[in-house]
């Protein structure tokens, strides 16, 4: 264990030292205050919104989240994809010569930290939220971080470290556990739709006395109307049993034998993860474990130098599931029928008066902010060496390589707006009008991307880089909405829609070049 | 000595490794050679306890899954992998805790020199070449100064001048009676260092060789009249 400790000691100090020299950390610092702050703040007030800033409160929130968490780790557990295990970890904590149940604790260590530090923040939060006795929240903090930590610990390694149960076997956890959560929540359904849908009724079904007798799951509910409530005889049973389960499964965690047969899945799921972490870092959503399956297809190059690689794209958008379509795709319709809801059940026209015909612009807008954009190829076609080897001029790879995204665009732009439009009996000329414009203000934000990464390199991060690009982009989403409202006050709507494209498209152009000056420059992003 | 015994394992439906028995006694180097494919890195994993396999595996006449056997045996991966947040020497000093060695700084010091890799000692992980990263692989491993070891590919990503060292190293612990089992698509670089061939195909062996037998036959050509002649 000296080891581990050691590799956990020396990582947080040397990534302390790295991050104290980074001036992206004191930015982060201040952000992350003030996130905290408006949490804190924000919390506070819901809580008293919704009558639930009291004892009672806490403890039906609590139940909740334990009713559902517990079941969730279950399941992880026993898929073997609880622990986040890296390559490293691999290469050196495997082979090294630790027991099996070490190198499950050496994972788990990470979980347990972040527990004692949710521990803490639920400590004060209970306090000063939920108006909890100190001592309370301080008796039920020592709780969680031994009791309940030895239990979690235990049923780890038992389900992790599993040597002698069969497969067959093991399958029956995650669906026990499924079945659980389905029945938490179909009964807690039916308890609603009887009794009414309100907090109270809410808070009554979480306190059901059958709730706390539910093994493991349950009887921990139990220690928490122990000491938040005060003890009833169900609460004292229920905490009895949790007590007598923990040291119960302790001894079966600390006899079981665990020679490390878990090392190949554990192997597998952390290759997948560096790899969806590393996709993501490019700007990709990417599942763990889940490779992207391909059809067949064919294209016929019709171009040379910088077209071809708008072709390969294309190539490669007809060999997926589901082509250019995708997830932004169902966004953009749930968009336009959110629309055609608000105008409908909210009395758009009513409420937006003449200047309804800004609303598909003004969504647009807002989702183009938002959003964080259709990076997938291009980000790729950065990390390809070919891009920049490639004898064509640095303008048209970067318009031949964003051409596809700009068509994605323009598609999920017509998805938007046109029934919605339609609904709302906008102008088809102002529809089209307003298509044009969310393509050139989803191109200005790639384009943004190639600048930030351009200018501030590795300098503040991702999240640096992100921040850079919102700023810069809501500066310019403000320039077209001057012009769109100067335009529709001194002349009328259908010349500010046109003021809000030709600024946009000025404004495109713009980033373009500059974005192709900085892509010329730029070195390949690994 | 290194001892395999019936050494199958299976992804699935796919059998990777067949019934595979060898021997690479101590003071031996062992190379196992075959195409892409052919069942080498999952010999290798296996014998390392990274998967699950039917059969077994001795280090020393101990199973291999046994602590004994662990704190006896060194690997280096093909893909070398660093802690990020760790420094070149704080990998050593992790190995150090990690196998309770008993092992002076100067030693430390004498090896990362060896390995040009004393002036970049406080580089994080994540600052390392692919090079480096196996340089550091490979004074994890000796610094252990194990009984068996078993390098996956280990000559990929050195250059020249650590190739040479590392050549001097194998000799070294050949000499010493350590025993050393190599997997390599280079011929070339370990034409003098072997002792035992053992050629695999589709997850078999299908042929070995012992250099005392087959005297001053070339490696390159007992290798490829075993594989051209499929």
């Amino acid at each position: 264990m000296g080891a581990i400790l050691y590799l956990y000691q020396r990582a947080f100090i040397n990534r302390f030292k790295k991050a104290l020299k980074k001036p992206v950390t004191y930015i982060y610092i201040i952000l992350g205050g003030l996130y905290v702050g408006m949490v804190v703040f924000g919390f506070g007030t819901m809580a008293s919104e919704f009558g639930v800033d009291n004892a009672r409160g806490l403890v039906s929130i609590l139940t909740f989240m334990i009713f559902f968490l517990m079941p969730a780790n279950i399941i992880s557990y026993t898929k073997r994809k609880g622990l986040i295990y890296k390559p490293c970890d691999v290469h050196f904590v495997f082979t090294a010569p630790l027991s099996g149940k070490q190198v499950l604790i050496y994972a788990f260590i990470k979980s347990l930290l972040i527990t004692f530090l949710l521990g803490v923040g639920l400590a004060i939060g209970g306090t000063i939220w939920f108006h909890v006795a100190p001592w309370k929240m301080l008796l039920y903090f020592l709780y969680g971080s031994i009791i309940e930590n030895i239990l979690e610990t235990s049923i780890m390694i038992l389900l992790y470290g599993n040597e002698k149960l069969s497969e067959k076997t093991m399958k029956l956890f995650p669906v026990i556990s499924y079945l659980l959560m389905a029945a938490f929540f179909v009964i807690g359904f039916l308890y609603l739709k009887q009794n009414g849908l309100s907090m109270n009724t809410a808070i009554d079904f979480l306190f059901l006395p059958a709730i706390q007798l539910v093994p493991v799951i349950g009887w921990s509910i139990g220690i928490v109307h122990l000491i938040f409530v005060g003890p009833s005889l169900i609460s004292i049973i229920a905490s009895s049993l949790y007590l007598l389960s923990a040291a119960g499964l302790a001894f079966a965690a600390y006899k079981m034998k665990c020679t490390g047969q878990f090392y190949e899945d554990a192997m597998k799921f952390a290759d997948d993860y560096e790899e969806a972490r590393n996709r993501g870092k490019k700007g990709e959503v990417a599942l763990i474990g889940k490779k992207a399956k391909f059809n067949k297809a064919k294209i016929e190059y019709k171009g040379y130098y910088a077209k071809a690689i708008f072709y390969r794209q294309l190539l490669e958008y007809k060999k997926s599931k589901f082509f250019i379509f995708g997830i932004n795709t169902i966004i953009s319709l749930l968009i336009s029928v959110g629309i055609i809801l608000l105008m409908h059940f909210g009395d758009g026209a009513k409420e937006f008066g003449d200047i309804k015909e800004f609303v598909i612009p003004g969504v647009m807008a807002y989702v183009a902010f938002l959003t964080s954009g259709y990076a997938t190829k291009w980000s790729k076609e950065l990390a390809n060496p070919y891009t920049y080897l490639m004898p064509d001029t640095a303008f048209k790879k970067l318009w031949y390589a964003t051409l596809m995204e700009h068509i994605r665009s323009a598609v999920d732009g017509c998805l938007i707006a046109i029934p919605a439009g339609i609904y709302m009996g906008i102008n088809p000329v102002q529809i089209l009008l307003a298509i044009c414009m969310f393509v050139c203000l989803q191109a200005i934000k790639l384009y943004l991307t190639v600048f930030a990464e351009g200018v501030l390199g590795n300098l503040l991060g991702t999240a640096g880089r992100q921040i850079m690009r919102m700023v810069i982009f809501s500066s310019l989403i403000g320039i077209g909405v001057a012009g769109a409202v100067i335009g529709t006050i001194f002349i009328n709507i259908v010349a500010g829609y046109l003021i809000m494209l030709v600024i946009s498209v000025i404004l495109t152009f713009a980033c373009m070049v500059v974005a192709s000056n900085i892509f010329e420059k730029m070195e390949a992003v690994a | 000595m290194l001892e395999i015994r019936n050494l199958t394992k299976k992804y699935g439906k796919v059998l990777a490794v067949d019934q595979v028995n060898f021997q690479v006694p101590d003071g031996k180097i062992g190379i196992l050679l075959g195409p892409n494919g052919a069942g080498k890195s999952t010999i290798i994993k296996s014998i390392a306890g990274l998967v699950k396999y039917t059969g077994e595996v001795y280090i020393k006449g101990i199973p291999s899954r046994h602590m004994e056997a662990k704190k006896i045996f060194a690997y280096v991966p093909e893909l070398p992998s660093m802690f990020e947040a760790l420094t070149v020497r704080e990998h050593i000093e992790y190995i150090k805790r990690a196998y309770a060695l008993k092992v002076s700084e100067e030693e430390i010091d004498a090896l990362l020199e060896r390995f040009e890799l004393l002036d970049k000692q406080d580089k994080l992980g994540n600052e390392l070449s692919k090079g480096m990263m196996q340089k550091v692989s490979i004074c994890c491993a000796l610094i252990i100064h194990p009984q068996v070891i078993l390098l996956d590919e280990p000559m990929v990503g050195l250059d020249p001048a650590a190739i040479k060292e590392l050549k001097k190293v194998i000799t070294e612990l050949k000499e010493n009676n350590i025993t050393v089992l190599l997997s390599t698509h280079m011929l070339e670089m370990v034409k003098e260092l072997w002792d035992i061939m053992f050629v695999m195909d589709k997850g078999s062996i299908i042929a070995s060789y012992d250099k005392e037998q087959v005297g001053d036959k070339d490696i390159e050509s007992l290798f490829f009249t075993v594989t051209s002649g499929e």
